[in-house]
């Protein structure tokens, strides 16, 4: 039902909304890495990656807050009616 | 003692399908006061309307009750037979057991029976029925005007051909109005004043015509057929009957760069003008905000060169009190600015302008004396962007509805453009072409086709400035949907119309009502379009909706038949089922404590206060009284009447008591 | 001046220079920052267009997290987190049903009272409120304003500024003593979450929103979206790919311009964060920036 040429799109979000399940916040490389498992673009942005790195602006490591679980209930909550994921 | 008549009808098949009417009949004539009870198949005939004026003769009948079809068809019919047969019509009551009995059930007993008590109720009402006689009142046979355009124009001068006196009063310095300002009309292409002009003049010169410009309604009281109206003249510091229209004055007067109105802002005028050359009368007017003398005390100049010396300085504001029958209300439309635009620039850029600036861009009385040039900087356009719908069918803006004359005036004006600059681009970017007015649609058409107009449907989201040129970024949705962006001269706006500022306080001096854009309302928006809910008080014109000029036109013209109506008798003649008072003899004189709940909810302003003296003037008590000319009988009062003093002729308490308990 | 404070996820990462400027500017005009304890991340445009209730859960749970630390106020420096939430509390106003099912998903207490504000309107008041905050180094450039599409639309949910040729900003560099210019993309889109789906996109539409604010002689771009500043700053190169031409012209978060007006240093406002180099500015004097983008 989606347009094709909105699937990248949906993908990205679904890698957003994906990210932000497992620790309560956006873990950008790990978004990333996702996204590109979904649209198959493997090489975009590679160039760019380290440049972002050296200013700080890319975490190694995703920040899991204490209330993880919290929002992961509400993601379950949600699909249990029935709703896209 | 009563002695009832009761007459049932058959309607044909209409009643007697569902109701058994002779039945019906044998069961009225032993209601106590019938004397008389029969049924026929069509009381409404000669044959039938006979059968009552005999009875009413040889039964010496009190009261008659006709059981038939409602009384909205037949009621005048029956009380006329009546009156003819010598009882008074009032007398007459009608029984409706058709649409409220025979059409709505099925046959059978009941409806029978249902049938037998509608005519027993009313027969209990018609028992206390009192004769009563139409109420007359006198007329005065002058018409007033508000507005001088091309409706005030043209109500004005029927009414005055039809041998009736009229007061014509305009706002302005001079008659006009809009189409004065148009450089063309659609579909002919007429050169506007061309064919306004004579009119004007023929309003001036009319016998029967007076011409208050520069004036403005002050007050109005009374009712129809009687209004008392006051005119402020305004001082135009000028003596009409000495100025000589030279208009040396105007060319003197240093106070040069003043906007014009006339040029809907984009040309300049003198603190002394007339508004322009064609004007009527052709007499100026001092703008004494912009005017050196009154702003400073200096300067004089044109009381000092007017070879007439009309110009008054101290020339007062006068009140001019008449007396009026009837009121035609045509007092127009205005056009939203530029400034109303935030995505179009806040009025800032020059080049952005309104449709009635385009008008006076065209014109050959206008700044640039018909040539079509830029605001900014003088140059030729060789782009101009039209924008049809700007602020009108926005719910966003507050203008949810059309403004009805755009699309025509929007072709016009692509046309005209393209006429006077035969290598420009005129676009036009529309939501729907409305073009229903005799030979509109074929105008249009030749706009697209004959003089290539490039219409393009869709809307404009903004317009930013950049390198000189205006960038207007709209979409195409016919052809793709996709977004458009062109590089625009000059950005034309068919501002939407709205009311005249002013209207609002108008409409309450007048006492009419108005809508939530402060357009004047009608009577009904289907059959009485040229009245007001207010009596004697008619619109003619813009100022109850858009609309364009043959609309106008005739407008003015049915409001004009009204008012000639109104006046080709001495008195008018008015339904007597009014309210009335309780007025009995001293000392109590009435029951009436004058505490006027009833004329603070008296949506007619129908009700007075009356003070009881004694035969030397001492006042004794106020108590409330209705005005028979403009009472509608709609019976507020009597509801919220707290001791029951004022009651309703013809359907009065007792009457309605007496209804309900013959039901019990 | 005390004040919730909410950076959300782009702050703490991607845009962190962001959030230092902000903390430099708080602390030199007295405005002290609560930060929500274990905020999570709002959603953004992801939840936003992929399903209506998470949407609203998300950020409701900022909210009632906030409701806790008992402040009235939340700043929310991040345009797209800010229209989130204000849009939130709006919604869940409105739309009993959407209340109830996102009271009962969230299990916590919720009751709406937390007034939502962004970094234009907060920073305006802690400036006007302080006494002791001196201007030390007038920030007098010519600046573009860019306002992006979430600061001021849609009105009826903000309620802050015009949407059509908004003020609030203009005002604002104007008390640091920028010369604000009147320019004709303030408020167009910059492709937003479109970044990685749709670079071109991006690209073009930043292309044209750079290059009006260079042809009307801006100095530096100013912005309040961390997603703006990346699309048009981290994309630069794609931009210029796109447009077959160089934009020298940097962009820079309004608090980092305000904190060099208050005496901040470059590094303490992570202007060397930035991929268009910044560094002309920080001089203080008003030059037509002549960097190039690094490579």
């Amino acid at each position: 039902m989606v347009n094709p040429k909105a699937r990248n799109i949906i993908a990205f979000h679904k890698s957003f909304l994906n990210s932000i399940r497992l620790t309560g916040r956006m873990f950008e490389i790990g978004m990333i890495i996702d996204y590109k498992r979904r649209s198959l673009r493997l090489f975009q942005d590679v160039l760019l990656a380290p440049k972002l790195l050296v200013r700080g602006k890319l975490h190694f490591f995703p920040h899991r807050i204490k209330g993880a679980k919290e929002v992961r209930n509400l993601f379950k909550g949600i699909k249990n009616r029935g709703s896209v994921q | 003692m009563s002695r009832i008549g009761v007459f049932v009808c058959h309607c044909g098949e209409n009643i007697a399908a569902t109701v058994d009417c002779a039945r019906v009949a044998e069961i009225s004539s032993s209601i106590p006061g019938v004397v008389h009870s029969v049924d026929y198949k069509y009381m409404c005939s000669d044959p039938g309307q006979n059968l009552i004026k005999q009875a009413i003769q040889e039964k010496k009948l009190t009261g008659v009750v006709v059981a038939a079809c409602s009384p909205r068809m037949h009621e005048p019919t029956f009380r006329r037979a009546c009156a003819e047969a010598g009882l008074n019509g009032f007398l007459c009551e009608m029984a409706n057991i058709r649409e409220h009995c025979s059409w709505v059930h099925e046959k059978g007993e009941e409806t029978t029976r249902k049938a037998a008590d509608l005519v027993r109720i009313l027969v209990e009402k018609v028992k206390r029925n009192r004769a009563l006689r139409p109420i007359q009142v006198p007329v005065t046979k002058t018409a007033l005007v508000l507005g001088g355009g091309i409706a005030g124009i043209q109500a004005s001068l029927d009414i005055a051909n039809a041998g009736q006196k009229v007061i014509l009063v305009e706002r302005g310095p001079s008659i006009g109005g809009h189409m004065a300002q148009l450089s063309e009309t659609f579909p002919t292409l007429d050169c506007s004043q061309c064919i306004l002009t004579p009119r004007m003049v023929e309003v001036a010169q009319h016998p029967n015509i007076t011409l208050l410009t520069y004036s403005e309604l002050e007050s109005l009281d009374g009712f129809i057929g009687n209004f008392k109206a006051r005119i402020r003249k305004k001082a135009r510091k000028v003596d009409e009957k000495l100025c000589t229209g030279c208009a040396i004055c105007m060319q003197k007067c240093p106070q040069k760069k003043i906007p014009s109105e006339f040029n809907a802002g984009i040309g300049t005028r003198t603190a002394i003008y007339v508004p322009f050359p064609q004007a009527v009368p052709n007499k100026p007017v001092i703008d004494t905000e912009n005017c050196r003398y009154f702003k400073t005390g200096k300067c004089g100049i044109c009381q000092k060169l007017c070879p007439a010396q009309a110009v008054r300085f101290d020339q007062e504001d006068e009140i001019i009190e008449v007396d009026v029958g009837a009121i035609v209300c045509a007092t127009g439309f205005d056009v939203v600015n530029t400034d109303f635009f935030p995505e179009y620039g806040y009025g800032l850029y020059p080049d952005v302008i309104t449709g009635l600036q385009f008008e006076r861009l065209a014109s050959a009385s206008g700044p640039t004396l018909g040539e079509i040039r830029r605001p900014s900087d003088g140059k030729v356009p060789e782009t101009v962007v039209f924008l049809a719908c700007a602020g009108s069918r926005d719910r966003a803006k507050g203008i949810e509805y059309c403004s009805k004359i755009c699309c025509m005036y929007t072709a016009k004006h692509a046309m005209l453009y393209r006429h006077k600059v035969h290598t420009g681009k005129a676009y036009v970017f529309y939501m729907d072409i409305r073009a229903g007015g005799k030979m509109y649609d074929e105008f249009v058409r030749r706009a697209i086709e004959e003089d290539g107009a490039l219409y393009i449907r869709g809307r404009v989201s903004t317009i930013y400035e950049r390198d000189g040129k205006l960038i207007v970024k709209g979409a195409d949705t016919l052809l793709g949907g996709e977004p458009i962006e062109i590089k625009a001269d000059m950005v034309v706006l068919a501002t939407a119309a709205v009311a005249n500022p002013g209207a609002e306080e108008l409409a309450q001096k007048l006492h009419v009502s108005y809508d939530a854009h402060n357009f004047f309302a009608e009577a009904h928006p289907k059959l009485r379009p040229v009245e007001t809910n207010t009596a004697g008080i008619y619109l003619a014109g813009a100022c109850q909706a858009p609309k364009d000029i043959p609309e106008s036109v005739a407008q003015a013209s049915g409001a004009a038949s009204k008012v000639c109506g109104l006046f080709s008798q001495d008195q008018l003649s008015r339904e007597p089922l009014i309210a009335s008072v309780h007025r009995t003899a001293p000392p109590l004189y009435s029951i009436c404590t004058g505490c006027f709940l009833c004329e603070s909810v008296c949506p007619y302003r129908a009700i007075e206060r009356e003070t009881i003296t004694t035969r030397d003037g001492k006042p004794i008590k106020t108590v409330a009284r209705v005005n028979p000319g403009l009472c509608q009988g709609c019976g507020t009062c009597v509801a919220v009447c707290r001791v029951k003093a004022i009651d309703l002729d013809g359907y009065s308490n007792s009457q309605l008591y007496a209804e309900v308990r013959a039901l019990a | 001046m005390r004040i919730a404070y909410f950076p959300g996820c782009s702050l703490t990462g991607s845009a962190r220079e962001f959030d230092e400027s902000l903390r430099a500017v708080a602390r030199r005009i007295g405005l002290n920052l609560v930060e929500v304890p274990d905020w999570n991340c709002c959603g953004a445009s992801s939840a936003h267009a992929l399903d209506h209730v998470l949407s609203a859960a998300l950020p409701a749970r900022i909210l009632a997290l906030t409701e806790r630390t008992g402040v009235g106020d939340l700043l929310v420096p991040c345009s797209a987190c800010y229209n989130r939430l204000i849009s939130t509390v709006h919604e869940l106003k409105e739309n009993p049903t959407l209340r109830a099912e996102v009271r009962r998903l969230l299990g916590m207490e919720l009751h709406l009272t937390v007034r939502v504000r962004n970094v234009l309107e907060v920073l305006k008041e802690a400036l006007e409120e302080s006494n002791s905050t001196k201007i030390v180094a007038p920030f007098s450039h010519k600046v573009a304003c860019y306002y992006g599409c979430l600061l001021v639309r849609p009105h009826k949910v903000v309620g802050f500024d015009r949407p059509e040729n908004p003020q609030s900003m203009d005002e604002l560099m104007r008390t640091v003593g920028a010369e604000p210019i009147h320019w004709a993309f303030k408020v167009e889109c910059c492709g937003a979450g479109m970044t990685l789906a749709r670079t071109e996109l991006v690209a073009r539409l930043c292309s044209r929103i750079l290059d009006d604010a260079q042809a009307r002689g801006a100095d530096v771009v100013i912005t309040a979206c961390p997603m703006c500043h990346a699309n048009l700053d981290m994309r630069r190169s794609d931009i210029e790919a796109v447009a077959g031409r160089r934009f020298s012209i940097p962009v820079m978060y309004v608090t980092q311009a305000v904190g060099l007006a208050l005496g901040a240093t470059a590094r303490e406002l992570g202007l060397d964060r930035h991929m268009v180099d910044c560094q002309l500015l920080t001089a203080g004097a008003s030059k037509a920036s002549t960097a190039i983008s690094q490579p």
